[in-house]
């Protein structure tokens, strides 16, 4: 690299300046201007080579450690490395526990957080026969969906509920069922895993969503 | 090709100055406008965030349109246009040869000038793209992109008919940074990405725009004007290709750390999160590199026009990057992340680094090719410390202003408002820090238009020649 340098030092020179500068009309910033210094050929300090070492080690380790599965999941490395399979599968919630979760996670968009809904649009959860009444009837419209007029308590409401089977589990739908119809001031009986599994069983090959009069002729006659 | 035979340096410098002069010029006051036009929607955003009534019945005058139009009039009218005017220059004086196609690079400019205008009135006209750094449809992005092209076309050819044998590492970081550029514009606007991937693209396609664009031409600033002002030789040649070929290699992976906590697989975020550690090793070579270039005669430092500014950049470099390594890693991520702490750090970056490397070159660059000398020290020195005093306060303040805010939202107790009324001592002191940075381009425009008007009295020509500048 230094040989490389040399053989341009002649033209990096500016001894060559002479008095005829006049005649060129050379001007001060460029007459003033020194030479590009050719570079060094140092190889640097030793605690520099000590940093980079440091540096690559840390990389490596730290994207070998926090690496994950090679796949398209999200992030997933918060679950897999900071809590077992076995230690996940150890925490048994209570139906009522369950049912919260998934309450809050999936429902209380659109019924709210007090079961209340929004006039309207989305159906009250207190003191309804749908939440209270027949089981399979409730079922249906978590896992089906539900769309048209209904009334609840001389509120009418014209929503449109998505459904929510293929996204939650058999038992999840019962969990709930069960945290429903015992929130918000309902006191109804628990829903065993059984009779979410029954109708499943008896209207799996549904595809469309409820209708609310299709709904009320299949289950109450 | 004519050969031309020069009897000193200093004429065949001059002569390749004057011969760029046009050129340079273009670029440098269509940065300038940028410039001033950036600052005034920096203020206008910056009191939006403590007065947020102010303005607020003007739909094209709301934060959401203001502060991107911002970041791109500054990110690709004042820095893109005066970096590339700075990497030309560069490129004369390594190479030793005058730019070639001048009338097309001037033609270039003047559609690259049209397309983000037209792009600037799509943002306030609410057609922004919606993502940072990427929001000019893809309309009028185009055009910006049809006047990038001679540039890359001139520096390409500028290498092959280079007059020195030699390379010098500044000619590597302009030739690549040039080729990046487009790398990086293709992948952003021509496939269709959507959804999470986008996202991806997005950050990757905003950090590199800084990494592998601004970075390598202010770099390359330095690595010219450190040696030629000083006089002293670059330290060392082989940590120079170190700096360069390390930062090619891990910068680009570092886009994804902007996604920690995002949905993307956690594989992408982590390798990312090591490239952004990885960092370290060029940011520290080119550190040494230049500090041992400067040791011993940092007086000089301080009294030359263009190292001030061109020092102060090289440091921000180094003390942006390591941040940037540190606040890469998860822990810190989860603090700092959405607080008011990254927008201080992007602005050590594209302020205290690349605009006072690009100030520092300018004061330089200026003399040269309008044959005319700066014509007022107290200006020079103004335009430094308002800079200086401008951005330190900016970042201090939303930086300790951005932990605190960082350490109150992960607490779930505190609600969100009164972290909002927290803040807004510091995003006062950023307006301040906004005016005090206004008040210095304005001081500087003035300078800079006064510099190219002749002006030939005998008294204007003595402000800058004692420091070798």
């Amino acid at each position: 690299m230094a040989k490389k340098g040399r053989e341009n030092t002649e033209e990096f020179d500016d001894s060559r300046q002479n008095e005829q500068d006049d005649i060129y009309d050379i001007h001060q910033a460029a007459l003033r201007e020194r030479p590009l210094p050719e570079e060094g050929t140092e190889i640097g300090p030793w605690w520099l080579y000590a940093i980079i070492l440091t540096t690559f080690a840390f990389g490596f380790f730290y994207a070998g450690f926090y690496f994950g599965e090679f796949n398209y999941q999200p992030h997933q490395l918060y679950l897999t490395q900071t809590e077992s399979e076995a230690e996940i599968e150890q925490v048994e919630l209570t139906q009522m526990e369950l049912g919260e979760n998934i309450y809050g996670r999936v429902c209380s968009t659109c019924h709210q957080a007090n079961g209340e809904g929004v006039e309207g649009a989305f159906p009250t959860l207190v003191d309804t026969d749908y939440v209270n009444g027949n089981v399979s009837r409730f079922a249906g419209i978590i896992i089906h969906g539900l769309y048209g007029e209904l009334e609840i308590n001389g509120v009418s409401y014209n929503g449109n509920m998505p459904a929510w089977g293929e996204q939650i589990s058999d038992k999840e739908v019962a969990a709930v069922m069960t945290y429903v119809r015992n929130s918000f001031g309902n006191n109804s009986s628990d829903v065993p895993i059984d009779s979410v599994k029954s109708y499943r069983e008896t209207f799996g090959d549904r595809t469309a969503q409820w209708e609310v009069g299709e709904l009320n002729d299949t289950f109450l006659n | 090709m004519k050969v031309r035979k020069f009897d000193s340096a200093a004429e065949r410098r001059n002569f390749i100055d004057r011969d760029s002069s046009k050129v340079l010029l273009s670029f440098f006051t269509s940065g300038m406008i940028w410039l001033l036009i950036g600052s005034t929607l920096a203020i206008i955003a910056s009191f939006k965030l403590h007065l947020p009534n102010f303005l607020g019945d003007i739909s094209w005058l709301t934060f959401g349109r203001v502060r991107p139009l911002h970041l791109n009039t500054m990110v690709y009218g004042w820095a893109s246009m005066t970096g590339a005017g700075v990497a030309l220059w560069l490129l004369t004086r390594t190479l030793r040869i005058v730019i070639p196609i001048q009338k097309t690079i001037l033609t270039g400019l003047v559609i690259w000038n049209i397309g983000l205008t037209i792009g600037s009135f799509q943002i306030l006209g609410g057609y922004s793209r919606g993502m940072e750094w990427l929001e000019i449809p893809f309309s009028s992005a185009i055009l910006m992109v049809v006047g990038l092209v001679p540039l890359l076309i001139a520096s390409l050819t500028m290498l092959g008919n280079r007059a020195s044998k030699h390379l010098y590492i500044s000619v590597y970081y302009i030739i690549a940074a040039f080729v990046w550029i487009f790398a990086l514009l293709l992948v952003a606007y021509v496939p269709d990405f959507d959804t999470t991937v986008q996202g991806g693209m997005n950050w990757w396609y905003a950090h590199n725009a800084l990494g592998l664009w601004f970075t390598p031409i202010c770099l390359a600033a330095a690595y010219y004007l450190i040696p030629k002002v000083t006089g002293r030789p670059i330290y060392s040649y082989s940590l120079s290709l170190l700096g360069f070929w390390t930062l090619a290699l891990f910068y680009n992976w570092n886009g994804f750390h902007h996604l920690i906590g995002g949905p993307v697989p956690t594989w992408a975020t982590t390798i990312s999160i090591a490239a952004s550690v990885m960092m370290i090793i060029p940011v520290v070579t080119v550190a040494v590199n230049h500090h041992l270039t400067v040791v011993g005669v940092f007086k000089r430092v301080i009294n030359s026009p263009t190292l001030r500014f061109v020092v102060f950049g090289a440091m921000s470099y180094t003390f942006v990057s390591l941040q940037g390594s540190l606040q890469a890693l998860r822990n810190v991520n989860e603090v700092i992340h959405f607080t008011h702490y990254v927008i201080a750090h992007a602005h050590i970056g594209m302020y205290a680094f690349v605009t006072m490397v690009l100030f520092g070159s300018m004061y330089y660059i200026m003399p040269r090719i309008t044959g005319n000398e700066w014509q007022s020290k107290s200006r020079i020195k103004w335009h430094f410390w308002l800079s200086a005093v401008g951005i330190i306060l900016y970042i201090v303040a939303l930086q300790i202003g951005g932990i605190w805010q960082g350490f109150l939202m992960n607490d779930p107790d505190i609600p969100f408002l009164e972290i909002v009324e927290k803040m807004k001592p510091f995003l006062e002191s950023r307006s301040v820090a906004a005016i005090l940075l206004t008040t210095g381009h304005i001081i500087f425009a003035y300078s800079y238009f006064k510099i190219i008007k002749r002006d030939s009295s005998e008294k204007s020509k003595i402000v800058t020649q004692n420091f070798g500048d």
